[in-house]
C-alpha cells in the first residue's frame, strides 16, 4: 500500500486525499501493534513463571505405585496379577475361581434410576449392590469385601448394610460367607455424596483420584460420573491439552515476538515517512 | 456476449514504460525520505525498502501478522494463561505448557473472523 501510494503521488497530486487517509490508517496500526506487542510481552512473561516456578501438583492418598489388586503389595511386584477368571480380582484372592461369579451394580436412591445412566449430583445416595453366584456344584466358602477408597473421595458410607467399613484401608466387608451351590449371594451398602463437592484436583500419581468418577470393582469395573463443580471443568480442560516442553515454548515465544516486534517497528519507520512525504508534497519538495 | 480484448503490443510496452517510471520515481522518493530521517533509522528504512522484503512484509502483514490478530492473541494469551496459572496455583494441579500456544491461537483466529466480518459490513456500507 505504501509503495503504491508514494509510487502514484508525483503524477497524481490529487491522491493526497488518498495519502492522508493511508496515514491515519498506518496511525491505527501503528497503535493496535504497539498493543498487541505489550499483550505479548505480557502474555510470555507469566508463560515464564508458569514454566519456571510451576503450581505445586497435587499427590494421591493411594498412589499407583500400589497394586490395584491388593494394597499391600507393590504394583512391580511378581505377585500383583490379575486373577484369570476376572481381571478385577487378585491371583491370589479366595473369589478368584472359574465357578464364582462376582457383578456389582448401583443405584441412585435420590432420583430411583440406575446409577450408571446418569450423572450423580451433590448429596444423592447411591445404593451398590454386590452379587456373588456359586455356579459349581459345591457349597464354596469365600470373603466379601469392596475397597471404596475411590467411593469416599466424594461421600461416606452412611449404612453399610450389615457389613463393617474400614476406615483405614477403605473397605466394606460382610466376613468370610458359605454360598450353597446355583446361589446367589447379594450385600448391599449407601454411600451419601456430600453436600459440597470437593474440588480437589486429579492427582498426579494415580489419575483416578479425584477424577470426577466414582470407580470400583467386584467381577465387573463400574464407573458412575460425578457432576463436578464448575472449577474441576478448567483442569479437566488443561489435562485435555496436549504437553509442550520448555524448549517448545521458547521457541515459540522467540519467533512471535520476533514477528510482532519487527512489524510494530515496521509501521511506526512507515507512519514516520509518510510524514515526511506529506510535509514534503506540502513545502511543494516532491 | 463476451468481448475479447486485445492488448497489442504497443499497449503493453507503454505500460511497461509507466510502471518503470514509477519505480523511477518511487526510488527517488524513498531515497529523498531517507536523506531526511534520523541516522539511526535509515539502515532500518533501506531493509524495509528492499523489494523483495517489502512485498513479503506486504503479505504477511495482510494477511497472518494483522494488527488486530496479533492484538486479539496477545489480549487471549494473557489474559487465559494468567487466569489459568493463578487457578493452577491455588487448586494445585500442574499445567500442560500449551496453554498460552493454544489461547494465541484462538485469540488470533478470532482477531482473523473480526477483521473478515468487519470487512464485509464495510463493504455492504458502501
Amino acid at each position: 500500500m505504501f509503495r503504491k501510494v508514494v509510487s502514484a503521488l508525483p503524477f497524481s497530486p490529487a491522491l493526497v486525499g488518498q495519502l492522508g487517509v493511508y496515514a491515519r490508517s498506518l496511525n491505527r496500526e501503528q497503535i493496535t501493534r504497539r498493543f498487541g506487542l505489550l499483550f505479548i510481552i505480557l502474555a510470555i512473561g507469566v508463560q515464564c513463571f508458569a514454566l519456571f516456578r510451576p503450581p505445586e501438583p497435587t499427590h494421591a492418598v493411594a498412589p499407583m505405585n500400589v497394586c490395584p489388586y491388593t494394597n499391600t503389595l507393590a504394583a512391580t511386584g511378581p505377585n500383583c496379577r490379575a486373577c484369570p477368571y476376572n481381571d478385577s480380582l487378585w491371583v491370589q484372592d479366595m473369589s478368584c475361581s472359574a465357578e464364582l461369579i462376582l457383578s456389582v451394580d448401583a443405584i441412585n436412591l435420590t432420583t430411583s434410576t440406575r446409577a450408571t445412566s446418569q450423572a450423580t449430583h451433590a448429596d444423592d445416595r447411591l445404593q451398590y449392590n454386590l452379587h456373588t453366584t456359586n455356579t459349581s456344584s459345591s457349597p464354596k466358602t469365600i470373603p466379601i469385601e469392596m475397597s471404596v477408597d475411590d467411593l469416599v473421595e466424594y461421600g461416606s458410607v452412611i449404612d453399610p448394610g450389615g457389613g463393617t467399613l474400614d476406615q483405614e484401608t477403605k473397605k466394606v466387608s460382610w466376613g468370610v460367607i458359605t454360598i450353597r451351590p446355583g446361589q446367589t449371594d447379594t450385600r448391599s451398602f449407601v454411600l451419601q455424596l456430600d453436600d459440597k463437592l470437593p474440588t480437589t484436583p486429579q492427582a498426579v500419581d494415580n489419575t483416578k483420584a479425584y477424577d470426577c468418577k466414582l470407580t470400583t470393582m467386584y467381577g465387573n469395573y463400574l464407573s458412575v460420573s460425578v457432576d463436578c463443580p464448575p472449577t474441576k471443568v478448567v483442569e479437566g480442560i488443561i489435562k485435555q491439552l496436549p504437553k509442550a516442553d520448555v524448549a517448545t515454548n521458547i521457541a515459540f515465544s522467540i519467533s512471535l515476538l520476533a514477528i510482532v516486534v519487527y512489524f510494530y517497528v515496521r509501521a511506526r519507520q512507515l507512519n514516520r515517512e509518510i510524514r515526511i512525504v506529506r510535509k514534503d508534497f506540502n513545502v511543494g519538495l516532491m | 456476449m463476451k468481448q475479447i480484448q486485445h492488448t497489442t503490443p504497443r499497449a503493453t510496452h507503454n505500460a511497461r514504460d509507466r510502471q518503470g517510471t514509477r519505480d523511477e520515481a518511487y526510488r527517488d522518493t524513498i531515497e529523498q525520505i531517507q536523506k531526511e530521517l534520523p541516522r539511526s533509522t535509515r539502515g532500518f528504512s533501506r531493509l524495509i525498502h528492499t523489494s523483495s522484503i517489502e512485498k513479503a512484509s506486504d503479505v504477511i502483514a495482510s494477511t497472518i501478522a494483522r494488527p488486530n490478530a496479533l492484538l486479539a492473541g496477545g489480549i487471549a494469551a494473557f489474559m487465559i494463561i494468567l487466569a489459568v496459572y493463578s487457578y493452577a496455583k491455588y487448586a494445585g494441579f500442574a499445567l500442560q505448557g500449551s496453554e498460552t500456544i493454544i489461547a494465541f491461537v484462538l485469540g488470533w483466529a478470532l482477531g482473523i473472523v473480526f477483521d473478515i466480518v468487519q470487512r464485509f459490513f464495510v463493504r455492504n456500507r458502501d
